[in-house]
Protein backbone atom coordinates (compact mmCIF):
# COMPACT_ATOMS: atom_id res chain seq x y z
CA UNK A 1 0.00 0.00 0.00
CA UNK A 2 1.46 3.29 -0.98
CA UNK A 3 1.31 6.29 1.23
CA UNK A 4 -0.96 9.14 0.35
CA UNK A 5 1.05 12.32 0.14
CA UNK A 6 2.99 11.66 -3.04
CA UNK A 7 -0.02 10.28 -4.80
CA UNK A 8 -2.20 13.20 -3.82
CA UNK A 9 0.28 15.57 -5.33
CA UNK A 10 0.33 13.55 -8.49
CA UNK A 11 -3.44 13.39 -8.68
CA UNK A 12 -3.71 17.07 -7.89
CA UNK A 13 -1.54 17.76 -10.90
CA UNK A 14 -3.76 15.56 -13.03
CA UNK A 15 -6.75 17.42 -11.69
CA UNK A 16 -5.42 20.75 -12.80
CA UNK A 17 -4.41 19.40 -16.17
CA UNK A 18 -7.89 17.99 -16.53
CA UNK A 19 -9.26 21.50 -16.33
CA UNK A 20 -6.92 22.70 -19.03
CA UNK A 21 -4.29 24.01 -16.64
CA UNK A 22 -6.28 27.21 -16.33
CA UNK A 23 -5.96 27.55 -12.59
CA UNK A 24 -2.82 29.36 -11.54
CA UNK A 25 -1.04 28.78 -8.27
CA UNK A 26 -2.16 32.15 -6.95
CA UNK A 27 -5.49 32.20 -8.71
CA UNK A 28 -8.97 32.18 -7.30
CA UNK A 29 -11.71 29.82 -8.34
CA UNK A 30 -15.41 30.12 -7.95
CA UNK A 31 -17.74 27.33 -7.04
CA UNK A 32 -21.27 28.22 -8.02
CA UNK A 33 -24.27 26.34 -6.83
CA UNK A 34 -27.54 27.28 -8.42
CA UNK A 35 -30.99 25.92 -7.85
CA UNK A 36 -32.84 25.83 -11.11
CA UNK A 37 -36.40 24.66 -11.42
CA UNK A 38 -36.88 21.32 -9.72
CA UNK A 39 -33.22 20.42 -10.04
CA UNK A 40 -29.93 21.91 -9.06
CA UNK A 41 -26.66 22.64 -10.68
CA UNK A 42 -23.11 22.33 -9.52
CA UNK A 43 -21.37 24.84 -11.67
CA UNK A 44 -18.04 24.44 -13.34
CA UNK A 45 -14.94 25.65 -11.62
CA UNK A 46 -13.93 28.92 -13.17
CA UNK A 47 -10.99 31.21 -12.73
CA UNK A 48 -11.73 34.66 -11.42
CA UNK A 49 -9.52 37.71 -11.03
CA UNK A 50 -8.39 38.47 -7.52
CA UNK A 51 -10.00 41.90 -7.72
CA UNK A 52 -13.43 40.33 -7.99
CA UNK A 53 -13.11 38.33 -4.83
CA UNK A 54 -16.01 38.81 -2.48
CA UNK A 55 -16.49 37.61 1.03
CA UNK A 56 -18.42 34.39 1.44
CA UNK A 57 -21.94 35.22 2.48
CA UNK A 58 -21.70 32.93 5.45
CA UNK A 59 -25.11 31.36 4.86
CA UNK A 60 -25.84 27.69 5.19
CA UNK A 61 -25.82 25.49 2.12
CA UNK A 62 -29.56 25.09 2.28
CA UNK A 63 -29.95 28.83 2.47
CA UNK A 64 -27.64 29.18 -0.49
CA UNK A 65 -29.82 26.84 -2.50
CA UNK A 66 -32.93 28.71 -1.45
CA UNK A 67 -31.54 31.98 -2.74
CA UNK A 68 -31.19 30.30 -6.14
CA UNK A 69 -27.69 31.57 -6.89
CA UNK A 70 -24.77 31.94 -4.56
CA UNK A 71 -21.14 32.28 -5.51
CA UNK A 72 -18.49 31.37 -2.98
CA UNK A 73 -14.87 32.24 -3.58
CA UNK A 74 -12.16 30.01 -2.19
CA UNK A 75 -8.40 29.87 -2.55
CA UNK A 76 -6.99 27.41 -5.07
CA UNK A 77 -5.54 25.20 -2.39
CA UNK A 78 -9.04 24.56 -1.08
CA UNK A 79 -10.72 24.01 -4.42
CA UNK A 80 -10.73 20.25 -4.46
CA UNK A 81 -11.79 20.11 -0.83
CA UNK A 82 -14.64 22.56 -1.29
CA UNK A 83 -15.78 21.03 -4.54
CA UNK A 84 -15.82 17.55 -3.11
CA UNK A 85 -17.62 18.79 -0.03
CA UNK A 86 -20.23 20.59 -2.10
CA UNK A 87 -21.24 17.56 -4.10
CA UNK A 88 -22.76 15.37 -1.41
CA UNK A 89 -24.42 18.39 0.18
CA UNK A 90 -25.98 19.33 -3.11
CA UNK A 91 -27.01 15.73 -3.67
CA UNK A 92 -28.86 15.70 -0.37
CA UNK A 93 -30.54 18.96 -1.24
CA UNK A 94 -31.60 17.48 -4.54
CA UNK A 95 -33.53 14.71 -2.83
CA UNK A 96 -32.84 12.38 -5.72
CA UNK A 97 -33.89 14.74 -8.46
CA UNK A 98 -32.09 14.34 -11.77
CA UNK A 99 -28.86 16.32 -11.67
CA UNK A 100 -29.26 18.12 -14.95
CA UNK A 101 -26.23 20.31 -14.38
CA UNK A 102 -23.94 17.93 -12.55
CA UNK A 103 -20.54 18.48 -14.05
CA UNK A 104 -18.50 15.34 -14.87
CA UNK A 105 -15.29 17.36 -14.92
CA UNK A 106 -15.99 18.71 -11.47
CA UNK A 107 -16.73 15.26 -10.13
CA UNK A 108 -13.64 13.85 -11.80
CA UNK A 109 -11.55 16.65 -10.32
CA UNK A 110 -13.07 16.02 -6.91
CA UNK A 111 -12.07 12.39 -7.17
CA UNK A 112 -8.48 13.54 -7.36
CA UNK A 113 -8.47 15.81 -4.30
CA UNK A 114 -9.76 16.27 -0.80
CA UNK A 115 -10.02 13.87 2.06
CA UNK A 116 -10.65 10.17 1.72
CA UNK A 117 -14.31 10.74 2.55
CA UNK A 118 -14.64 13.54 0.01
CA UNK A 119 -13.07 11.53 -2.80
CA UNK A 120 -15.28 8.59 -1.93
CA UNK A 121 -18.29 10.94 -1.91
CA UNK A 122 -17.37 12.26 -5.34
CA UNK A 123 -17.17 8.75 -6.77
CA UNK A 124 -20.36 7.66 -5.03
CA UNK A 125 -22.20 10.73 -6.30
CA UNK A 126 -21.08 10.03 -9.83
CA UNK A 127 -22.42 6.50 -9.56
CA UNK A 128 -25.69 7.54 -7.98
CA UNK A 129 -26.38 10.18 -10.62
CA UNK A 130 -25.10 8.16 -13.57
CA UNK A 131 -22.30 10.58 -14.30
CA UNK A 132 -19.81 8.85 -16.52
CA UNK A 133 -16.29 9.42 -15.29
CA UNK A 134 -13.35 9.17 -17.67
CA UNK A 135 -11.80 5.71 -17.71
CA UNK A 136 -8.34 7.12 -17.09
CA UNK A 137 -9.63 8.82 -13.93
CA UNK A 138 -11.05 5.56 -12.61
CA UNK A 139 -7.84 3.72 -13.46
CA UNK A 140 -5.76 6.40 -11.74
CA UNK A 141 -8.00 6.13 -8.69
CA UNK A 142 -7.75 2.38 -8.28
CA UNK A 143 -4.06 2.35 -9.03
CA UNK A 144 -2.94 5.27 -6.90
CA UNK A 145 -5.58 6.53 -4.46
CA UNK A 146 -4.60 6.59 -0.80
CA UNK A 147 -7.93 5.11 0.30
CA UNK A 148 -8.65 1.42 -0.08
CA UNK A 149 -12.37 2.21 -0.24
CA UNK A 150 -11.90 4.60 -3.14
CA UNK A 151 -9.61 2.17 -4.89
CA UNK A 152 -12.03 -0.72 -4.54
CA UNK A 153 -15.04 1.27 -5.73
CA UNK A 154 -13.10 2.74 -8.64
CA UNK A 155 -11.88 -0.72 -9.63
CA UNK A 156 -15.28 -2.39 -9.50
CA UNK A 157 -16.84 0.55 -11.32
CA UNK A 158 -14.25 0.38 -14.07
CA UNK A 159 -14.53 -3.37 -14.52
CA UNK A 160 -18.32 -3.15 -14.56
CA UNK A 161 -18.11 -0.73 -17.47
CA UNK A 162 -16.28 -3.48 -19.35
CA UNK A 163 -18.92 -6.14 -18.67
CA UNK A 164 -19.57 -6.64 -22.36
CA UNK A 165 -15.86 -6.56 -23.27
CA UNK A 166 -14.62 -9.74 -21.67
CA UNK A 167 -11.04 -9.58 -22.93
CA UNK A 168 -10.57 -5.99 -21.80
CA UNK A 169 -12.15 -6.76 -18.43
CA UNK A 170 -9.94 -9.81 -18.00
CA UNK A 171 -6.83 -7.75 -18.80
CA UNK A 172 -7.84 -5.09 -16.28
CA UNK A 173 -8.49 -7.69 -13.61
CA UNK A 174 -5.22 -9.48 -14.30
CA UNK A 175 -3.32 -6.21 -14.09
CA UNK A 176 -5.08 -5.42 -10.82
CA UNK A 177 -3.79 -8.62 -9.23
CA UNK A 178 -0.54 -6.67 -8.95
CA UNK A 179 -2.21 -3.65 -7.32
CA UNK A 180 -0.58 -2.33 -4.17
CA UNK A 181 -3.90 -2.45 -2.34
CA UNK A 182 -4.82 -5.74 -0.71
CA UNK A 183 -8.55 -5.19 -1.22
CA UNK A 184 -8.17 -4.48 -4.93
CA UNK A 185 -5.92 -7.51 -5.38
CA UNK A 186 -8.43 -9.70 -3.57
CA UNK A 187 -11.39 -8.38 -5.55
CA UNK A 188 -9.50 -8.80 -8.82
CA UNK A 189 -8.65 -12.39 -7.90
CA UNK A 190 -12.23 -13.08 -6.87
CA UNK A 191 -13.60 -11.73 -10.13
CA UNK A 192 -11.04 -13.61 -12.21
CA UNK A 193 -12.00 -16.84 -10.44
CA UNK A 194 -15.69 -16.06 -11.01
CA UNK A 195 -15.03 -15.48 -14.70
CA UNK A 196 -12.98 -18.67 -15.02
CA UNK A 197 -15.70 -20.72 -13.33
CA UNK A 198 -18.33 -19.15 -15.56
CA UNK A 199 -16.34 -19.93 -18.69
CA UNK A 200 -15.94 -23.54 -17.60
CA UNK A 201 -19.64 -23.74 -16.84
CA UNK A 202 -20.48 -22.39 -20.28
CA UNK A 203 -18.47 -25.17 -21.91
CA UNK A 204 -20.54 -27.78 -20.09
CA UNK A 205 -23.73 -27.10 -22.02
CA UNK A 206 -24.76 -30.36 -23.68
CA UNK A 207 -24.35 -30.34 -27.41
CA UNK A 208 -27.42 -30.17 -29.55
CA UNK A 209 -29.11 -27.66 -27.30
CA UNK A 210 -29.58 -25.15 -30.04
CA UNK A 211 -32.91 -23.50 -29.99
CA UNK A 212 -35.19 -25.33 -32.35
CA UNK A 213 -36.55 -23.31 -35.25
CA UNK B 1 -70.08 25.94 -17.08
CA UNK B 2 -67.84 25.75 -14.05
CA UNK B 3 -68.88 22.17 -13.44
CA UNK B 4 -67.61 21.18 -16.85
CA UNK B 5 -64.26 22.84 -16.33
CA UNK B 6 -63.26 20.42 -13.57
CA UNK B 7 -63.13 17.23 -15.65
CA UNK B 8 -61.50 19.12 -18.48
CA UNK B 9 -58.76 20.41 -16.21
CA UNK B 10 -58.27 17.00 -14.65
CA UNK B 11 -58.08 15.47 -18.10
CA UNK B 12 -55.54 18.02 -19.19
CA UNK B 13 -53.51 17.41 -16.07
CA UNK B 14 -53.56 13.67 -16.60
CA UNK B 15 -52.58 14.17 -20.22
CA UNK B 16 -49.68 16.29 -19.08
CA UNK B 17 -48.63 13.62 -16.62
CA UNK B 18 -48.88 10.98 -19.32
CA UNK B 19 -46.80 13.05 -21.67
CA UNK B 20 -44.12 13.76 -19.08
CA UNK B 21 -43.91 10.24 -17.65
CA UNK B 22 -40.97 8.30 -18.98
CA UNK B 23 -38.81 5.47 -17.82
CA UNK B 24 -35.16 6.13 -17.17
CA UNK B 25 -32.85 3.17 -17.27
CA UNK B 26 -30.70 3.24 -14.16
CA UNK B 27 -28.78 0.09 -14.86
CA UNK B 28 -28.67 -2.79 -17.28
CA UNK B 29 -26.69 -5.99 -17.59
CA UNK B 30 -26.84 -8.44 -20.43
CA UNK B 31 -25.45 -11.88 -20.94
CA UNK B 32 -25.17 -14.06 -24.01
CA UNK B 33 -24.77 -17.81 -24.18
CA UNK B 34 -26.42 -20.90 -22.82
CA UNK B 35 -25.86 -21.52 -19.12
CA UNK B 36 -26.90 -25.02 -18.08
CA UNK B 37 -26.97 -26.74 -14.74
CA UNK B 38 -28.29 -29.87 -13.09
CA UNK B 39 -28.11 -28.39 -9.60
CA UNK B 40 -31.31 -28.12 -7.58
CA UNK B 41 -30.40 -24.56 -6.64
CA UNK B 42 -28.09 -22.27 -8.56
CA UNK B 43 -27.12 -18.63 -8.85
CA UNK B 44 -27.58 -17.23 -12.31
CA UNK B 45 -24.78 -15.34 -14.05
CA UNK B 46 -26.05 -11.90 -14.97
CA UNK B 47 -23.39 -10.55 -17.29
CA UNK B 48 -20.73 -11.80 -19.68
CA UNK B 49 -18.16 -11.80 -16.90
CA UNK B 50 -20.19 -14.40 -15.03
CA UNK B 51 -21.03 -12.03 -12.19
CA UNK B 52 -23.83 -13.42 -10.05
CA UNK B 53 -24.26 -10.27 -7.99
CA UNK B 54 -24.90 -6.95 -9.68
CA UNK B 55 -24.72 -3.55 -8.04
CA UNK B 56 -26.67 -0.44 -9.01
CA UNK B 57 -26.69 2.93 -7.27
CA UNK B 58 -29.52 5.31 -6.47
CA UNK B 59 -29.33 8.96 -5.37
CA UNK B 60 -32.23 8.45 -2.97
CA UNK B 61 -34.41 5.67 -1.64
CA UNK B 62 -37.17 5.00 -4.11
CA UNK B 63 -39.15 2.31 -5.85
CA UNK B 64 -37.71 1.24 -9.15
CA UNK B 65 -38.75 -1.29 -11.73
CA UNK B 66 -36.67 -4.44 -12.01
CA UNK B 67 -37.07 -6.48 -15.18
CA UNK B 68 -35.33 -9.75 -15.80
CA UNK B 69 -35.71 -11.35 -19.20
CA UNK B 70 -34.09 -14.60 -20.25
CA UNK B 71 -34.38 -17.50 -22.59
CA UNK B 72 -35.29 -20.51 -20.47
CA UNK B 73 -35.95 -24.21 -20.92
CA UNK B 74 -35.89 -27.34 -18.75
CA UNK B 75 -35.75 -31.03 -19.50
CA UNK B 76 -37.35 -33.90 -17.61
CA UNK B 77 -39.37 -36.81 -18.86
CA UNK B 78 -40.41 -38.60 -15.68
CA UNK B 79 -42.46 -37.72 -12.66
CA UNK B 80 -45.95 -36.44 -12.19
CA UNK B 81 -45.08 -32.80 -11.78
CA UNK B 82 -44.25 -30.63 -14.72
CA UNK B 83 -40.51 -30.02 -14.72
CA UNK B 84 -40.00 -26.34 -14.09
CA UNK B 85 -37.63 -23.73 -12.82
CA UNK B 86 -38.46 -20.90 -10.47
CA UNK B 87 -36.40 -17.86 -9.70
CA UNK B 88 -35.86 -15.90 -6.50
CA UNK B 89 -34.81 -12.33 -7.15
CA UNK B 90 -32.82 -11.15 -4.15
CA UNK B 91 -32.38 -7.41 -3.72
CA UNK B 92 -30.24 -6.21 -0.86
CA UNK B 93 -30.31 -9.70 0.64
CA UNK B 94 -34.12 -9.94 0.65
CA UNK B 95 -36.16 -11.96 -1.81
CA UNK B 96 -38.67 -9.69 -3.47
CA UNK B 97 -42.32 -10.41 -4.22
CA UNK B 98 -43.64 -12.15 -6.23
CA UNK B 99 -40.57 -14.33 -6.56
CA UNK B 100 -40.57 -15.70 -3.02
CA UNK B 101 -41.05 -19.44 -2.70
CA UNK B 102 -41.48 -21.93 -5.49
CA UNK B 103 -44.94 -21.10 -6.81
CA UNK B 104 -43.60 -18.82 -9.49
CA UNK B 105 -42.47 -20.98 -12.36
CA UNK B 106 -40.30 -19.00 -14.74
CA UNK B 107 -40.43 -21.71 -17.40
CA UNK B 108 -41.45 -25.33 -17.61
CA UNK B 109 -40.77 -28.37 -19.74
CA UNK B 110 -43.01 -30.73 -21.61
CA UNK B 111 -41.88 -34.04 -20.14
CA UNK B 112 -39.22 -34.73 -22.73
CA UNK B 113 -35.64 -35.71 -22.01
CA UNK B 114 -34.24 -32.66 -23.76
CA UNK B 115 -34.96 -29.03 -23.12
CA UNK B 116 -36.86 -28.25 -26.25
CA UNK B 117 -39.33 -25.59 -25.27
CA UNK B 118 -37.04 -22.62 -25.41
CA UNK B 119 -38.76 -19.29 -25.05
CA UNK B 120 -37.99 -15.87 -23.70
CA UNK B 121 -39.65 -15.14 -20.37
CA UNK B 122 -39.80 -12.00 -18.25
CA UNK B 123 -40.32 -11.06 -14.63
CA UNK B 124 -41.07 -7.42 -13.87
CA UNK B 125 -41.57 -6.19 -10.35
CA UNK B 126 -41.29 -2.99 -8.36
CA UNK B 127 -38.54 -3.07 -5.78
CA UNK B 128 -37.67 -0.74 -2.95
CA UNK B 129 -34.24 0.63 -3.68
CA UNK B 130 -32.18 2.36 -1.05
CA UNK B 131 -29.90 5.34 -1.40
CA UNK B 132 -26.45 4.30 -2.50
CA UNK B 133 -25.40 0.83 -3.57
CA UNK B 134 -28.04 -1.85 -4.10
CA UNK B 135 -27.32 -5.46 -4.95
CA UNK B 136 -29.26 -7.89 -7.09
CA UNK B 137 -28.79 -11.64 -7.22
CA UNK B 138 -31.03 -14.22 -8.87
CA UNK B 139 -31.20 -17.74 -7.51
CA UNK B 140 -32.87 -20.43 -9.55
CA UNK B 141 -34.41 -23.64 -8.31
CA UNK B 142 -35.67 -26.64 -10.21
CA UNK B 143 -38.81 -28.56 -9.36
CA UNK B 144 -40.27 -31.79 -10.64
CA UNK B 145 -38.15 -34.40 -12.34
CA UNK B 146 -35.92 -31.92 -14.06
CA UNK B 147 -32.91 -33.22 -15.92
CA UNK B 148 -31.25 -29.91 -16.50
CA UNK B 149 -32.03 -26.24 -16.66
CA UNK B 150 -30.89 -24.03 -19.52
CA UNK B 151 -30.80 -20.26 -19.21
CA UNK B 152 -29.90 -18.46 -22.42
CA UNK B 153 -29.40 -14.84 -23.35
CA UNK B 154 -30.64 -12.52 -20.66
CA UNK B 155 -31.10 -8.90 -19.68
CA UNK B 156 -31.48 -7.38 -16.23
CA UNK B 157 -32.78 -3.83 -16.35
CA UNK B 158 -33.41 -1.42 -13.50
CA UNK B 159 -35.48 1.57 -14.51
CA UNK B 160 -36.79 4.58 -12.68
Amino acid sequence: MQTGSGKKAQLGEISRQGRGGSIGAAGIVMVAIAAAGCGWIVGRLQTAPAASVAEPDGGTESAALATRHIATHVPVADVDHRAAAAIPAASDAGGGNPPGGLDPELLAASLAGGTDAQRLAALTTALEYDVELPAERLIAAYEHDASDQVRLLAFTTYVDTLATQVDAARAAMQAATGNTSDVVRMEAARRLAELAAYEVQMTLAPTGLEIKP
Amino acid sequence: MKRKAGPILVGAALAAVALSAHAVVKFSATREGLFTTTNESFTIPLNDLGATTITFNLPAAKKVLLTYTAVCAVSGSSGTQDPRVHLDIIVNNSTVAPTRGAQDAFCSGNHTSTADAYATHTIATAIAGKKGANTVMIVGGRLGAVGYVAIGNSALVISD
